[in-house]
């Protein structure tokens, strides 16, 4: 029942429309240099706002909340891992293995850079 | 070529800038509800449900109609039973919000009214005040279920709400037609919303 995020509502295709990374604010500054194409892409912004309200989610957490594959969720989980925005531990739980995630106070900052940014271009698009 | 770069600087695009931006946020806070949200299968409320039409059934006939809230009491403690072994039991995406921050917050809207109509109960058993029973307790169920509507669904809200409106009816109303408001709110209601979420819940949301 819990409504699951819908991704058809996410950041729409880039190559389709404005791109977002272009746009100028109504003073004229470049967004560019703040944007975070690590976090942009729709997965792995699901994963970061999700594990910024919970403390740690595993594997199968994430995959069943996204509706993504194994491999879809483990690609994008690595790319956040390599950039330090998550930490992964693997244990065992009744003799299957677990993959739990957490966000680092670098992913924190990262998804509060995004948020900053997006904001940003609300505020000025409407001041436009 | 003139005519694309014409395209790109109307107001159109700003708006189609500002949509896609919303959009984003809209994305990121859906993410960390459902992050958060705890799930209410549907079959906990029919299978409630199912008890209060017992009980409903049992409190009108004769014979038991002296001993309607012992009848209750009993009921509300099986459904009570019922319910949290359907809510709790493993399954697919519930089982993600069953730890930690999920579990405690509904718990935490859902008790105290809950709390709050055992205490009054014994109370109003105590002064024999007997016919204010049933409205108490379905107005507090209404306000239990609006509260647990917060880290849960609208849908649950929408029942409280309803739960409300027939224990403000019920307080004002003969006892023998007390028993009838009982069977309508945690029978009837608890069936019909419990339909209405499980068919939410397996058809789109999860």
């Amino acid at each position: 029942m819990a409504a699951k995020p819908n991704l058809r509502m996410t950041p729409a295709a880039p190559r389709k429309g404005p791109k977002l990374t272009s746009i100028t604010t109504a003073r004229g500054e470049s967004e560019d240099g703040k944007f975070d194409r690590l976090v942009y892409e729709r997965v792995r912004l699901g994963i970061m706002s999700a594990l910024a309200v919970r403390e740690e989610l595993t594997f199968t957490e994430l995959k069943a909340l996204f509706n993504v594959s194994d491999g879809n969720l483990s690609a994008h989980a690595r790319k956040l891992e390599e950039a330090k925005y998550l930490v992964c531990s693997k244990t065992f739980e009744a003799r299957r293995p677990k993959t739990t995630y957490r966000l680092t106070a670098l992913g924190k900052g990262a998804l509060n850079r995004y948020l900053d940014h997006v904001e940003a271009v609300i505020k000025a698009t409407r001041r436009g | 070529m003139r005519k694309a770069e014409n395209r790109d600087m109307s107001p159109t695009n700003t708006v189609l800038i500002d949509s896609h931006a919303s959009a984003t946020l809209r994305y990121i806070r859906s993410s960390m509800e459902a992050a958060t949200a705890f799930a209410v299968p549907g079959s906990a409320g029919i299978a409630m449900g199912v008890v209060g039409f017992l009980a409903t059934a049992l409190s009108l006939m004769p014979g038991f109609a002296a001993r309607w809230l012992s009848i209750w009491l009993l009921a509300a403690l099986i459904a009570a039973l019922i319910g949290g072994v359907l809510i709790i039991r493993p399954a697919s995406i519930r089982a993600l919000a069953l730890s930690g921050t999920p579990v405690r917050r509904f718990a935490l809207c859902l008790l105290p009214p809950l709390f709050v109509g055992a205490v009054l109960t014994a109370v109003l058993v105590r002064y024999d005040a007997l016919d204010a029973i049933p409205g108490t307790w379905l107005l507090l169920y209404g306000c239990s279920l609006i509260a647990a509507s917060v880290p849960t669904t609208r849908t649950l809200g929408a029942m409280g709400t309803s739960f409300m409106m027939i224990g403000l009816i019920t307080l004002v109303i003969p006892h023998n037609m007390q028993i009838l408001m009982l069977g309508a709110g945690f029978s009837g209601l608890h069936i019909l919303f419990g339909f209405l979420i499980s068919r939410r819940s397996y058809g789109r949301e999860t």
